[in-house]
């Protein structure tokens, strides 16, 4: 545990903080989702919800917030990490009580960001949560391996043959496998879009 | 166009002349334009779904660690605790009664003092059975018959009664030569912390030095200890003068402990009033005429 704080010292640089963020680092995760985490809770509190939905609004509004931070979108002269966070994560708790009205409470600071764009955001993050884990389900073994190693993993195709967690001598023969497979997931996944569209 | 380079291009993985071609490619290919916007879609996806992964994890992991964080808060209070309740514990094992100072006796003394600040009734009456049967013992306790107190004043009459053993005075002029020259003069000095520090430290025959620690303790008005030392040294004496030496200031403590030694007193009195040539018979008869006038 001493060995966690120490480690989130280097947080407490908020352009650092940012940074690591963008690289969706571990430890920047954790150490936002800490800080937030009691504005949270006093915050579902005030509306008389339960605990139960925290860490999935958590979880969500911090999704949204990297892709932000990732997308240039997030400013961090208007409001800082921790305070922005939360603004999304009080819009997300509040679409869960439906009570829109409870908008106005929230300091100016953190108004800036509108409360439909962070609600509409969450509900296509969680279809396509869902989307994901149908598809991968549906194309099997070895598409399902190639195309988690890269994109659910993080693992560079180098680092892959390197530490052999794929069967594949060069990069290059992996990435022709991996984009047969990643065809064939388009597939899938537009089998299902029309399927919701419908 | 291959299919890899597509998934290439979307994770910003082409550089230099394989970039160039492609984005000119993309230019005119307006099937392939719907191909990047097909796979950016799907990255965008499964990149979301990596991501939440990591955050489900931390998420787990939070948890974990505030888990161990109560874990660890309630065995630092248990054991915080178990301390104070063994602190305490140990406290009264060692806890003396007497008010004033307190210095460190050796553990064989820490072993036989009572808790309680008065005296079991076996060491209070070490004197022999047979000599206290010659004491007349249909007249009245000495010290009671004025004296019905016997606290506070009393103290001060065996105070007043008390004066050094010549085997502890430290001779004016003399210097501290030996160890033990140097704890007489602690004690001359009334350093009585010192004095049984150096004690402590001598090899020399153990009921004399248990005399001399028996003082100190009367002293520092630590009298049930120094009832202990008296009492022990008295069994232990073999010499008959020295015996009734003894007698007198176990005497004199008993008085200064108050109510609660005062059996012990009045029969220590009482023996020795009852011999004439006992070598402190006239100091106890002025003791007793002091506690008549008192």
């Amino acid at each position: 545990m001493i060995k966690l704080g120490t480690s989130f010292n280097r947080f407490s640089d908020q352009d650092k903080l940012i940074v690591e963020l963008a690289k969706e680092d571990s430890k920047a995760i954790q150490y936002i989702l800490k800080k937030v985490e009691g504005s949270c809770l006093q915050f579902i509190k005030k509306m008389g919800l339960t605990s139960d939905c925290l860490e999935d609004v958590m979880h969500d509004g911090l999704i949204l917030f990297i892709r932000k931070i990732q997308e240039g979108s997030y400013d961090a002269t208007l409001s800082a990490p921790q305070t922005y966070l939360t603004a999304i994560c009080k819009n997300l708790f509040l679409n869960i009580t439906r009570a829109k009205r409870a908008v106005s409470t929230i300091e100016l600071e953190e108004a800036f960001h509108t409360y439909s764009e962070d609600v509409q955001a969450s509900f296509y993050l969680k279809e396509n949560l869902k989307l994901v884990n149908k598809i991968l389900g549906e194309i099997g073994s070895p598409c399902k391996e190639l195309i988690q190693l890269k994109y659910l993993d993080g693992y560079q195709d180098e680092e892959q043959i390197n530490l052999k967690l794929v069967n594949y001598s060069s990069v290059d023969s992996l990435r022709v496998s991996r984009s047969q497979c990643m065809k064939k997931l388009s597939v899938v996944s537009l089998k299902y879009k029309s399927d919701y569209e419908n | 166009m291959k299919t890899e380079d597509i998934e290439r291009y979307v994770n910003n993985e082409l550089t230099g002349e394989e970039l160039k071609s492609f984005e000119l490619e993309l230019e005119n290919n307006v099937q392939l334009r719907e191909e990047v916007a097909q796979m950016f879609l799907l990255v965008k996806r499964l990149k979301d779904k990596g991501l939440s992964n990591k955050i489900s994890l931390e998420q787990r992991r939070l948890r974990q660690y505030r888990k161990i964080r109560i874990i660890v808060y309630a065995a630092t209070v248990i054991l915080g605790l178990l301390l104070v309740f063994l602190l305490k514990n140990s406290k009264q094992e060692i806890q003396y009664p007497m008010e004033g100072h307190q210095f460190p006796a050796d553990s064989n003394q820490m072993k036989i003092i009572p808790l309680e600040d008065s005296l079991s009734p076996e060491i209070l009456i070490p004197v022999n059975e047979s000599d206290s049967t010659s004491v007349n013992k249909s007249s009245p306790p000495i010290a009671q018959i004025k004296n019905k107190e016997f606290g506070g004043n009393s103290m001060d009459l065996a105070m007043e009664f008390y004066f050094e053993p010549r085997d502890i005075v430290y001779v004016r002029g003399q210097g501290a030569l030996s160890g033990l020259d140097s704890a007489k003069l602690a004690f001359n000095n009334e350093d009585y912390n010192k004095c049984l520090e150096i004690l402590s430290k001598l090899s020399l025959n153990k009921p004399y030095i248990d005399f001399f620690k028996a003082n100190i303790y009367f002293k520092l008005e630590q009298y049930n200890r120094a009832n202990i030392l008296y009492s022990l040294c008295l069994s232990m004496e073999k010499d008959q003068f020295k015996k009734e030496e003894i007698e007198w200031y176990l005497l004199l403590n008993n008085m200064a402990c108050g109510p609660k030694c005062k059996p012990s007193s009045s029969h220590l009195l009482k023996l020795i009033l009852s011999n004439e040539d006992h070598s402190y018979f006239k100091n106890a008869s002025n003791l007793q005429k002091s506690l008549l006038n008192r």
